[in-house]
């Protein structure tokens, strides 16, 4: 199996605040990141939709001014470089310190749609010389290895709305075989364009509720109408146990296990009864060699859309036939959904969850839909959690498991 | 030809050409789940999109379920266009 890896610093940019600190507390509050769509005028771009989680101007923990440039940052990558300059100093790393073994950090930031809004913004015109780096998927982990001056293992998967777990999942292998001691892990996305909340508009995938932003989503409520799509960045800085302990870091949570599946179905709609979704769970879990009675809490990937709640349920209760559902949390309900980043915010909170014993509610969840026969956490709640498995899934198929736990 | 029929003719062009069929396929009976257009919820979707785009009628999803027919459709957009 390899190394032992840890989660040892966390960097938010969500709709609910610019740091970890202001997102977490957003969260367990109950505060909702979801409003009217100011980036540009939805009315004039002809949607109906005009809301959305969008990142507002507050400012991080860290000064990134000197590190953000905004002529070859996509806002997709600026966002990753901020929330990967606070996970980093929150994990008590100075990459110009000459402590900082450069060669041996990797970094593995996914994207679903990267540089869409860029490439919008530069159609038609000719190209300036920098629009290709700020548009590219890898573009984001390109960006924080130059600016943390990371030489190891550099990956970006653009598995759509699973890509931050993917990347994390993927940096957790790099560290377990070897490849790298210390990586900066996680996803971004910031889609809130013409193109972006048009192209979700399209497929009829957004809420139609725009009267009432803060109660648009509502994973698994028997009145969900569709997902209110956010921006946003996680990154969490994962490092071998031993790394970690030579240097006196203090964890946050263990990575054990992660699952990778296709569903070989469909580009949109999940295999039905979620059977694609079910296997992830059941190869983290057992890559975790924990059974499904060990898990306390499932942080899931519930958007708010008819169809995929219905499938993840399900995938649930299969998973964990021979006992009960654990609790079961999809923060969307407050922060929406940030595609390619939610698996890492996602991952981030319940490296949160483990430290501090609380699990934050699922927002707007009032009705209960026999479809979903889950046991949905409706309030932040102060238990032990030792073991937590978080989930993704994304068009084409592509599903995506983590268990995180104690470290 | 009168503007109904005119609108209803572009209908079914324009589930001919979303659906990939031939317009000689289709009649007012033939049925959207039915052998011929085999079509699932996002070809519906993507039918009502481009219903939209070219005739100005918004078909919501709640309305867009209970059509079960190129028919239903047809007098559907023919009565809001």
């Amino acid at each position: 199996m390899g190394r032992d890896v840890v989660v040892t610093g966390l960097g938010l940019v969500t709709p609910l605040g610019q740091t970890t600190e202001s997102t977490w507390n957003g969260l367990v509050d109950g505060a909702s990141g979801c409003g009217p769509i100011t980036q540009f005028d939805p009315d004039e771009a002809g949607l109906r939709t005009d809301i959305a989680g969008e990142v507002g101007t507050d400012t991080g923990v860290i000064n990134t001014d000197i590190l953000v440039d905004d002529r070859t940052m996509g806002r997709y990558a600026q966002f990753a470089v901020t929330a990967a300059a606070e996970a980093l100093d929150d994990a008590g790393f100075d990459p110009i310190s000459p402590a900082w073994n450069s060669d041996r950090v990797g970094t593995s930031i996914g994207s679903g749609l990267a540089g869409l809004s860029e490439v919008e913004a530069a159609a038609g015109d000719r190209p300036s010389p920098s629009f290709l780096v700020t548009a590219l998927t890898n573009l984001a982990a390109g960006h924080v290895s130059i600016c943390i001056d990371a030489r190891g293992p550099n990956r970006a998967p653009g598995t759509a709305c699973s890509a931050g777990t993917h990347a994390i999942g993927a940096a957790t292998d790099d560290i377990r075989r070897g490849r790298a001691d210390v990586a900066v892990a996680g996803g971004t996305d910031a889609a809130i364009s013409p193109l972006g909340v048009g192209s979700f508009e399209a497929m009829r995938a957004l809420s139609s509720r725009t009267d009432d932003p803060e109660a648009a989503s509502r994973p698994f409520d028997a009145d969900r109408d569709g997902l209110v799509l956010a921006e946003g960045s996680g990154i969490v800085v994962l490092e071998a146990r031993d790394h970690a302990r030579e240097r006196g870091a203090t964890p946050y949570a263990a990575v054990s296990g992660a699952g990778w599946t296709g569903d070989a179905h469909h580009p949109t709609r999940p295999t039905e009864s979620g059977d694609g979704l079910r296997r992830c769970v059941e190869q983290a879990l057992s890559e975790a060699n924990y059974e499904p009675t060990a898990v306390d809490h499932v942080n899931a990937h519930a958007t708010s859309t008819s169809v995929g709640d219905a499938r993840e349920a399900e995938a649930l209760e299969s998973v964990f036939a021979s006992t009960s559902t654990p609790p079961v949390t999809s923060i969307k309900g407050q922060i929406g959904h940030t595609l390619g980043a939610a698996g890492a915010i996602e991952a981030a909170v319940v490296a949160q969850t483990i430290s501090k014993g609380i699990v934050p509610p699922t927002a707007n969840y009032e009705t209960p839909d026999p479809d979903c026969n889950v046991p949905v956490v409706t309030e932040t709640r102060k238990n032990e959690i030792d073991v937590v498995v978080s989930t993704s899934a994304g068009f084409g198929g592509t599903n995506g498991a983590l268990v995180l736990e104690q470290p | 030809m009168s503007d109904n029929q005119d609108v209803g003719a572009r209908v079914e062009s324009i589930v001919a050409d979303r659906l990939r069929v031939g317009q000689e396929a289709l009649n007012d009976e033939t049925r959207f789940d039915g052998e011929a257009l085999n079509a699932e919820s996002l070809d519906m979707v993507e039918v009502a999109e481009a219903v939209e785009a070219d005739i100005g009628v918004h078909v919501p999803d709640e309305d867009l379920e209970e059509i079960e027919t190129v028919g239903d459709l047809r007098s559907y957009v023919v009565e809001r266009a």
